[in-house]
């Protein structure tokens, strides 16, 4: 693994949860925590992220609409989204699959929880490059 | 289905569930369900599967416990483990990745998180094989 942090696009209208989910993840990855669909795609107009932590549920664009539109953009649709989501029925985990993100995390996001999805997804989309690039 | 599908275990000891999974599974991947420990483990004698899913409470040895042991065996340390269980709480959730689980799974079992589980972390274990450098 090289020792460049990984950077982690983290997209969540509540401050609250933006501010523990980046506290949760500073130090061992380069966080940009924005509080909007709209900010989101603004910041990936000159950005590529490794990783992108996505709200579900947020005013005027939903986490659903701004993964559609990465999803469209081939030079963004091979970066791992997964959900934040306040929902806990098994529903909306397997909606979350089911509309392309790579995982599902329920908030409040729990630390140990949180990092092993991310880890496991950073790893996966590395491989799968180096892999490529074989 | 061909040669080349991945092989997974299945340790339950609700044959009810056992039977779920199987279905849910066997559409895409070789699957062997034992509804023991010790049955689990004169398998993993012989062979070596892809993955294993594995219940977290079965009586005589618990799914933690049949864990240790795999992990403790340097020629099944790389499998895989995913717990399958019916705690919903988030102490239960967290101790499985602090055991060495790659992750969990709720019961009863969703098809979609299912197949979108196991896909990732057989993936993921496909590529660590090869044993490229990242």
């Amino acid at each position: 693994m090289n020792d460049e942090p990984k950077n982690i696009l983290l997209v969540d209208d509540n401050s609250v949860n933006l501010t523990a989910i980046k506290s949760a993840l500073t130090g061992l990855y380069k966080v940009t925590a924005v509080n909007s669909g709209a900010l989101a795609l603004r910041f990936l107009e000159k950005h590529r992220p490794d990783l992108i932590l996505l709200d579900v549920d947020m005013p005027e664009m939903t986490g659903p609409e701004l993964l559609k539109i990465l999803q469209n953009d081939p030079g963004l649709s091979d970066i791992p989204v997964i959900f934040l989501t306040a929902n806990t029925d098994e529903e909306s985990e397997a909606e979350a699959f089911s509309l392309g993100a790579v995982d599902y995390i329920r908030k409040p996001m729990n630390k140990v929880i949180g990092l092993a999805r991310v880890k496991t997804h950073l790893e996966l989309a590395e491989l799968r490059v180096a892999v490529k690039n074989l | 289905m061909n040669e080349t599908a991945k092989k997974i275990l299945v340790v339950d000891d609700n044959s009810a569930h056992l039977a779920l999974i199987n279905g849910i599974l066997s559409n895409h991947y070789l699957v062997y369900p034992v509804d023991s420990g010790a049955t689990a483990l004169k398998f993993l004698d012989k062979h070596i599967p892809d993955l294993i899913l594995l219940d977290v409470e079965m009586p005589k040895m618990s799914g933690p416990e049949l864990l240790h042991i795999i992990k403790s065996n340097p020629k099944l340390s790389d499998v895989p483990v995913i717990f399958l269980t019916s705690h919903k709480d988030m102490e239960t959730e967290i101790s499985v990745f602090k055991l060495g689980a790659s992750d969990y799974i709720h019961k009863p079992v969703n098809d979609v998180i299912v197949l979108a589980r196991v896909k990732i972390h057989l993936e993921l274990a496909a590529y660590r094989k090869l044993g490229i450098s990242i």
